[in-house]
């Protein structure tokens, strides 16, 4: 990775880059957890900074709701664990998206734990949903990840 | 309608902008408008069915049962799931039950006491062993019931400060159950949550439960305002209650430091409008005097990393304000774009924690091209090309220099023309001031091919003066202006009409062009307005002259011209004949004594052929020579050459008179001639002596006759002539030898001459000769 960001930046960046993150990346180890069947994610109601969040009947509960749609997902970092699920894989793939969309706080060398859901009105989950259901995708058994 | 992919999505988007309102979609809608159900095919479900029941035979319904008519296409254990909808999330129930092939029926049973509503849609989620889903429905409405035992219900809600220690939310209840719940109330603001749980020991009938929000919760809403309680949950029962706090300012409650402002803008120390630092400002308020930590971290609004900030700082009780300078250039180095986002914040005590905050401030206005720059590399090309001619080969020397304030790596150098030749060199590092040289030899190329070097295509090296790093060869610039032709259009006598063509043969354009026409009959005719010439253009010049007398001309046709204020100029001469049938040149090709070779020169002027022409020559001396051939064809302009041989056998002074005629037109002309019967040559000094010298020059008779009374005079140019002393007679053909034998006395350079004389024709030669 490093390698990549070199080559795609100025000497100057590079450098800079390197300075500020690579620190983060040799000093301290980050664990993530992807998917609703992975078995790392807790059990039982959580409660990260007042928000409590909990994987139960196949569903993900945040702050007590559970809209039960597929896309509906959840990233949770809880110190140096990042758990990243949904209900189905729609979830699985939102949930990725929005760990990608807020790296800044999930890889932050400041570490602070945070918590985002992808609820019923997360467009960028309904767009996953949307695209994993097109009738190309659709031939192709998604639920069978 | 269902949006099948995100082009829809994005179609529709549009259609709702530029569409009447009457198309809009609301969010609710278009959720609504998707189909979440799946089923891979295993089982079939097309029967629905719920009722309730009195599992306690108290006269009320108490259980609400749902049922489905499963058609399995293989027997397995499945988790079937129910999940009723609630306003504030769902209600679900599941059934571990193995399904044989065939049809079976499924039945979940849910307490009424959870319910708050008469009617629910509700969805099955179906899994297989190894928990993935194969069937799922969403939006299956129950029937309407009513009647049935309802569990706890909210009679009233109120909140309350408590000595800012804590905001209590009173929850009056009516209990139907006695039971030992969970109690917990979510409180929303700013698309925030918090919460606060109480296990509460219910008892049937009114009771209030007072729930807390500590002092450091509601500090860390960083909320000023209402909250509004978002949804209750008691055991198992979810409610959503509509209510709203009193306001309630998170400061009132802080018992510990916390994040007040925040202030952020860049430093202009030296006033050249980019800034050393960017300075953020963070208003710390402050409870407890001790040493903080404050760190925080840049990006910009897409998530790009820009920098870390951290400080350490003493700070005593009140509103501080510490201040956090980056390196200006450490900004512009990242070249990422502004604004910029404070995306996390965080307050450190003694190690705790004791604030934070998710972006709370936009540094906002500022952008990295605003602060200074890190001294930079600074790529310079320069370029030869030199070109044989004889090779069609071109020798390219490029020279890859840094001239700017720190080395640079990786430095890409494209070299192409405008042909085929294209070429990518790289340099792994390049200190300050070092230098790389690139050669090639190109071949199949020309003097005007353009060659261009250009360093740093991709712009990868941030350099101090980007607009150096490419450089294109120059090829000649021929500057060139030309008589193409010049040629008589019409003849008339001699009345002409020339044309003369100007051509820019060069490869610039040429303007200001003038041009002259010198008719060789005393005259000049000028242009009277200036013209331009692009590249390979003509300006075509007619010219109508009547010359004074027929003849032989060189006219002459010229132009000149400016181009990037350079003057330029072309000529072009030619011979014209003026009038029909001329006779151009009549001469005595050769004398000797007698015997004369006449050259005539007769050119046709006309334009067009002549044809029988004959000549003749008059001797003067009684004999006329006629041509025994015609010319049968004279082309116009075309000169013919006429020689013929006489000899006058005698002296004397003649005028031969040549003539050329068609009938039609004729021309004549006339020389003199001095024919000469003496000759005197051979002057030479056969001997010598200190200055003494013997002189000899030879006298003939080139006469067919006795010539007599031949006399001689020998002038040394010494102060003595010497003369003969008496006349001889020669016979024809015969020679007179004469020796004088002379002593100059003194060193000198002297011009001898010898004449050989006959009454009053003289022949003479001269001898140069140094004593």
């Amino acid at each position: 990775m490093t390698t990549i960001q070199s080559q795609n930046r100025t000497t100057a960046e590079a450098f800079n880059w390197l300075d500020n993150i690579g620190q983060v990346q040799g000093s301290q180890d980050i664990n993530i957890y992807v998917g609703r069947r992975n078995a790392y994610i807790p059990s039982g109601e959580q409660n990260l900074d007042g928000n409590k969040w909990k994987k139960e009947n196949n569903l993900i509960y945040f702050n007590a709701k559970s809209e039960g749609l597929p896309y509906n997902g959840l990233v949770v970092k809880d110190g140096t664990n990042i758990y990243v699920f949904g209900n189905e894989i729609d979830g699985d793939i939102a949930a990725l998206r929005e760990l990608v969309d807020n790296q800044e706080f999930y890889f932050s060398k400041s570490g602070t734990d945070r918590v985002d859901y992808i609820s019923e009105e997360d467009l960028d989950g309904l767009f996953v949903f949307d695209y994993l259901h097109t009738d190309e995708n659709t031939e192709v058994n998604i639920n069978g990840f | 309608m269902v949006f099948k992919n995100l082009k829809l999505i994005l179609v529709y988007s549009i259609l709702i902008l530029t569409v009447p309102s009457i198309f809009a979609l609301t969010l609710q809608e278009l959720i609504d408008s998707y189909n979440f159900g799946y089923n891979d095919g295993t089982l079939n479900i097309n029967l629905f069915n719920d009722y309730m029941i009195d599992s306690n035979s108290n006269g009320q319904n108490d259980t609400l049962i749902i049922n489905i008519t499963v058609n399995a296409t293989y027997t397995a254990f499945f988790e079937v799931y129910f999940d009723l909808v609630e306003e504030s999330g769902t209600l679900s129930n599941k059934i571990n039950q193995s399904l044989s092939s065939g049809i079976s029926n499924v039945n979940v049973s849910f307490d009424t006491r959870l319910l708050t509503k008469n009617k629910y849609n509700y969805s099955v989620r179906i899994y297989n062993t190894t928990n993935i889903l194969v069937f799922s429905k969403y939006s299956i409405e129950t029937n309407t019931y009513s009647g049935f035992e309802n569990g706890t219900s909210i009679n009233k809600i109120t909140d309350e400060n408590l000595n800012n220690n804590y905001v209590r939310i009173n929850l009056t209840l009516n209990v139907t159950q006695n039971q030992d719940a969970n109690i917990t109330v979510y409180l929303k603001f700013n698309e925030t949550t918090i919460s606060a749980t109480k296990q509460a020991t219910l008892t049937s009938g009114i009771q209030t439960v007072s729930i807390d929000f500590d002092n450091e919760t509601i500090k860390s809403s960083h909320h000023n305002g209402n909250f509004t309680l978002d949804s209750l949950l008691i055991g198992r029962k979810l409610i959503h209650p509509s209510y709203s706090t009193s306001i309630y300012n998170f400061e009132d409650f802080a018992k510990t430091s916390y994040f007040r402002n925040y202030s952020s803008a860049g430093i202009d120390t030296n006033a050249n409008n980019l800034s050393e630092f960017l300075e953020v400002n963070f208003t710390v308020a402050v409870k407890n005097t001790n040493t903080y930590e404050i760190q925080a971290e840049i990006y910009d609004q897409f998530n790009n990393f820009v920098k870390n900030l951290s400080a350490s700082q003493s700070l005593s009780v009140g509103n501080q304000t510490v201040s956090i300078r980056i390196n200006g250039s450490d900004i512009y180095a990242t070249k990422i774009s502004g604004p910029y986002i404070l995306s996390v914040t965080k307050l450190i005590e003694n190690g705790n924690i004791t604030d934070k905050q998710f972006e709370p401030h936009i540094i906002s206005n500022l952008t990295y091209t605003d602060f200074e720059r890190p001294p930079l590399p600074d790529l310079k090309l320069n370029m030869t090309v030199i070109f044989n001619q004889t090779t069609n080969q071109s020798n390219v020397t490029i020279n890859i220099s840094n001239i700017g304030e720190s080395p640079t790596f990786n430095v890409f150098l494209d070299i192409f023309n405008n042909e085929t030749f294209s070429t990518t060199n790289n340099t792994v590092i390049l200190n300050i001031n070092e230098s790389q040289i690139y050669n090639f030899i190109v071949t199949n190329v020309s003097n005007a091919t353009l060659f261009t070097a250009i360093a740093d295509f991709d712009n990868l090296v941030d350099e101090r003066n980007e607009s150096n790093n490419i450089m294109q060869n120059t090829p000649p610039t021929i500057v060139s202006l030309a008589i193409e032709s010049l040629t008589t259009m019409y003849s008339n006598g001699t009345l002409k009409i020339f044309e003369f063509v100007i051509l820019n043969d060069g490869d610039t354009a040429v303007t200001d062009v003038q041009w002259w026409f010198d008719t060789n009959d005393s005259n000049r005719i000028n242009s009277t307005s200036n013209i331009s010439l692009a590249v390979n253009e003509r300006a075509f010049v007619y010219i109508q002259y009547n010359f004074s007398d027929e003849g032989s001309y060189s006219v002459k046709a010229n132009a000149t011209g400016l181009s990037q204020s350079t003057t330029i100029s072309s000529s072009l001469i030619s011979a014209v004949g003026v009038g029909d049938l001329a006779i151009t040149s009549f001469k005595a090709a050769n004398i000797d004594i007698a015997n004369v070779i006449f050259e005539i020169q007769a050119q046709n002027n006309l334009l067009q052929n002549l044809t029988n022409l004959n000549w003749s020559l008059t001797t003067a001396d009684g004999n006329i020579i006629n041509s025994t051939q015609q010319f049968s064809s004279i082309q116009p302009n075309e000169t013919i050459f006429i020689f013929v041989n006489y000899d006058y056998g005698r002296t004397g002074t003649f005028n031969p008179i040549a003539s050329v005629t068609n009938q039609t037109y004729s021309d004549s002309k006339t020389i003199t001639l001095d024919i000469k019967h003496i000759q005197a040559y051979n002057l030479s000094v056969v001997n010598e002596s200190g200055s003494k010298r013997i002189f000899e020059f030879i006298i003939k008779n080139s006469l067919n006759t006795n010539l007599t009374g031949v006399n001689w005079t020998f002038d040394t140019k010494h102060s003595n002539v010497i003369n003969n002393t008496a006349t001889s007679v020669l016979q024809p053909s015969e020679q007179m030898f004469i020796y004088i034998d002379y002593n100059f006395t003194s060193s000198g350079t002297f011009n001898v001459n010898a004449t050989a004389i006959n009454g009053t024709l003289t022949d003479s030669r001269n001898l140069t000769i140094t004593i």
